[in-house]
């Protein structure tokens, strides 16, 4: 069971590392906008 | 046509929504297109032309309104012509573009962007336009040798689309981003800890009731501190920041027994993780700043909601002003720059950009916008003039005398920022129930285990503690309130009712007063021709003459003209020559060589017009019924008579009667003249409305005044629905303060509650929802404390395992949830 003391702080690890790629998206501004994009995605296919 | 006062049997017609806006539109077959305006429908053409019909599927909302002939005003040309002076920034771009942020009127929904983006591709120059729904904001990049942004706007326009200006507000647009982005950091950071500290605590209790080995105990004791003081450091630091600058300025706040309660949760578990017999709450506590922190974001929310609507308030006069010089030039300069003294020239068809006295002029003032009254004031020389009031028919010069805040628009909008910002809101009622819970599980915590440790031994305390304060749950009882009214203000909106204060649909449980506006809430708003007494073939010719007159009444006979004789318009279209208008009396004129006259008796006689007595009959009886008549002579004889009117919206009767039988008591507050008034109070007197609390000529001072003295001395709430800018003191003021959309302001959106769909059902239907909304309420409240009350005393007895107490609290969450969804407010088809 000593398995626990590795994978406790993995776990945490990628549970950390998916945490900070979250942090660094609203950082980035790609919450700013949330009703936009769908709208968007219809606009270019229609017009390609 | 809802002629609901006329006496002749009126053309059986369907009430039918513009095919465009949405608007509800009194003309047309069901099946086919029918529109407002003819903006509206040149914007359904256009669309359709375009073959981008799309657009009508992916709206949740209506279509903005057009007007009928789709440019952009004076002022906003004037700005856009020249953005350097008026402040915007054109930002040039590496390869000969130019890039520019503008404000848009007239979105609601992502439909609106797919419009506006699709449009792009069809302005010759306009590279891209980016619309970002959450400002209200578009983005141009265009070719300055190609277009100009005054063109495109004109184009945006069509479709009802206003561009203007952005800088206004775009450095409190950027703090929101900012604020905004700092709540998501705390809330994703708080929720990542709070759920790694909750399944570790799961561990925990799970070893308790299998066995579990003492290294491993302690590792697990270990990571949940730690995950835990995390989650205190960095989302949890803002509580503690607050509560401390709250101390340091001995100013109560709620952050102080929030951080109380946050420190005794520390204290405990560090000393059970370091003693390692006590217990540990890091869980608990990682779980409520997670809460908090999801509650703040709300408040947060509402109030910037509630500052940037009373921002566009206050803007009411972004306009500008036509300033005589002592030289006697022109110059245009923004209405904020005028000073008292100076001499102003108000063209027909503008806003007094300031209160003043007129110099030289004789016109027509039309005063909505002030006292809701939709007839125009004659106005000459000495008379007084106010700020908000539009000039009708011919051009004035003024003398001003107060600008700005100074005015009486200025003073009023001061009364109504006052109303709203004493509003409290109801979001905190997360945190409060909260906090106490936290406070007093805790001591029920102590005292458990101090009890169980001298009746038993402390490790059973510890068992039993531990169950006790898993099973212990706020959630349930803090999300209740909150969740029941989110559920019923997102079910409202799709039904184009936007709830902006929760509280408010909580306080329409209960009858009380309402007091309804006159002109454009009961009534429609609009002048409109109720009956016409005549030849249908004459009516192109009326046409013709009055559409070169600027004045509502030559407006209504023009769109009744073009849609009850669609058949005999004459192509192509006839013009009237020599059209000469006399204020107060008519128009005249040629259309195709015949004398034309439009006008009141008096001026048909004075023209030498043989009055026909059959005519005489008709317009007595009309004035009876309190309707305007307009005669119209072709070649010197009578050949019919226009009875104008504003009707009264058309579900108005049924909407009130069935509000006055769930025990309101309903009266009318308008500012329209009293003999008016207490007309319409009779007509619907067997529908509920109170002849006494029939109230005429209140302006909106006085209005704020009655609402103020109905919440005094009534008995229940006092609930106001009204759809201008001189209702919107006493919306602010009121209980419960619901506009209606009537003449397109945008500025009451201000009122916690915004009818969008201009139908007075609504409030009805408000009614009966807040009815369901504030039994689900109870009803979750009950569950909760049921639930509660009963594990925590069987914790406390010891009858709970701490593994069994870990599923039991989940179940609590969901069960409130559960409820809360279930609530069948706004159902469809009642």
């Amino acid at each position: 069971m000593s398995v626990l003391y590795v994978a406790l702080p993995v776990a945490l690890l990628l549970g950390g590392s998916a945490l900070v790629a979250c942090l660094a998206c609203i950082r980035s501004g790609q919450y700013d906008d949330l009703d936009g994009p769908s709208v968007r995605l219809l606009n270019d296919e229609l017009s390609s | 046509m809802p002629s609901t006062l006329s006496l002749a049997p009126s053309p059986v017609h369907t009430v039918c929504h513009c095919s465009h806006c949405g608007e509800p539109t009194g003309f047309g077959e069901a099946h086919e297109p029918v529109f407002c305006c003819s903006g509206c429908a040149t914007a359904f053409h256009m669309i359709h032309h375009l073959g981008w019909e799309d657009y009508y599927a992916l709206r949740t909302y209506g279509g903005p309104r057009v007007d009928a002939h789709a440019n952009i005003d004076l002022d906003r040309r004037l700005i856009l012509d020249n953005l350097e002076a008026a402040g915007v920034q054109v930002h040039p771009l590496t390869d000969g573009l130019c890039s520019v942020r503008l404000a848009v009127d007239g979105l609601h929904c992502a439909a609106c962007t797919w419009l506006i983006e699709r449009v792009q591709t069809t302005i010759l120059g306009l590279e891209s336009a980016q619309v970002r729904m959450s400002d209200r904001s578009i983005e141009l990049i265009y070719d300055p040798a190609r277009t100009e942004p005054m063109v495109i706007a004109n184009q945006f326009a069509k479709l009802g689309y206003c561009l203007s200006p952005w800088t206004a507000d775009s450095e409190d647009t950027q703090g929101f981003q900012k604020q905004q982005r700092e709540h998501w950091l705390g809330i994703a950071t708080a929720a990542f800890f709070a759920a790694n500290a909750m399944w570790i605590g799961v561990a925990l209790y799970a070893g308790e009731a299998t066995g579990i080995s003492a290294g491993h105990e302690y590792f697990l004791r270990w990571v949940g501190t730690l995950l835990g003081g995390l989650a205190i450091v960095f989302p949890g630091r803002l509580f503690f920041r607050t509560a401390w600058q709250a101390i340091r300025s001995r100013t109560p706040h709620v952050d102080i027994p929030v951080a109380i309660s946050l420190t005794m949760g520390i204290a405990g578990s560090l000393w059970g993780a370091a003693s390692g017999v006590g217990d540990i709450y890091f869980d608990s506590l990682a779980s409520l700043i997670l809460l908090l922190r999801i509650g703040r974001y709300i408040q947060f929310r509402a109030q910037y909601r509630t500052s940037l609507s009373l921002a566009k308030l206050l803007r009411w006069n972004s306009n500008t002003a036509v300033r005589l010089e002592a030289d006697g030039s022109r110059t245009r300069i923004p209405a904020s720059r005028l000073n008292a003294g100076d001499q102003v020239e108000i063209l027909p068809g503008e806003m007094a950009p300031a209160d003043g006295l007129v110099i030289s002029g004789d016109s027509c003032m039309d005063w909505s916008l002030l006292n809701g009254e939709n007839r125009a004031k004659p106005v000459s020389v000495h008379d007084a003039l106010y700020a908000g009031t539009t000039n009708v028919t011919a051009p004035l010069t003024m003398s001003v005398t107060a600008v700005g805040s100074e005015t009486r628009m200025g003073r009023l909008m001061e009364l109504v920022r006052k109303g709203a910002s004493q509003r409290t809101p109801s979001i905190e009622a997360a945190d409060r129930v909260s906090k106490w819970f936290v406070a007093i599980v805790l001591l029920l915590g102590a005292g458990t285990w101090l009890t169980w440790t001298l009746v038993a031994n402390v490790s059973v305390a510890s068992e039993t503690t531990m169950a006790l304060l898993t099973i212990a749950c706020p959630c349930a009882l803090a999300l209740a309130a909150p969740l029941v009214l989110t559920v019923a203000m997102g079910k409202a909106a799709r039904r184009n009712i936007w709830i902006r204060d929760g509280a408010c649909l909580e306080r329409l449980a209960k009858p009380g007063m309402l007091w309804l506006d006159k002109t454009g809430t009961l009534t429609t708003g609009k002048l409109q021709v109720l009956d016409w007494h005549g030849d249908d073939e004459v009516l192109p010719w009326a046409m013709s003459l009055e559409k070169s007159i600027q004045h509502p009444i030559a407006k209504a006979i023009c769109s009744f003209a073009s849609q009850q004789a669609v058949q005999c318009v004459v192509y192509p279209p006839l013009h009237a020559q020599d059209v000469s208008y006399a204020i107060g009396k008519g128009a005249a004129g040629y259309v195709a060589g015949n004398s034309i006259l439009a006008g009141t008796r008096q001026w048909l006689l004075e023209n030498g017009v043989a009055i026909d007595d059959a005519f005489l009959t008709i317009e007595r009886t009309a004035w009876t019924h309190n309707r305007s008549v307009v005669w119209l002579a072709v070649d010197g004889r009578v050949r019919g008579l226009f009875e104008l009117g504003d009707p009264l919206r058309p579900d108005a009767k049924e909407a009130l009667r069935r509000i006055s039988s769930m025990g309101w008591k309903l009266g009318i507050l308008s500012g329209d003249r009293q003999e008016l008034v207490d007309h319409l109070a009779q007509e619907l007197r067997s529908h509920g409305i109170d002849i006494a609390q029939s109230l005429g000529q209140h302006g909106p001072e006085e209005k704020l005044q009655v609402i103020q003295r109905t919440k005094a001395n009534g008995i229940g709430p006092c609930a106001m629905v009204g759809d201008g800018v001189n209702d919107a003191a006493a919306l602010a003021a009121a209980d419960v303060g619901i506009a209606i959309r009537g003449g397109s302001d945008q500025a009451l959106q201000a009122a916690p509650i915004y009818i969008a769909n201009g139908s007075l059902s609504a409030v009805l239907e408000l009614m009966q929802a807040s009815g369901s909304v504030v039994r689900g309420i109870r009803r979750c409240f009950a569950a909760s404390l049921i639930y509660n009350t009963i594990t925590l005393t069987m914790a406390m007895l010891g009858w709970i395992h701490p593994l069994i107490a870990a599923v039991l609290m989940p179940i609590s969450g969901l069960t409130v949830l559960t409820m809360a969804v279930s609530v069948n407010a706004f159902k469809k088809g009642n």
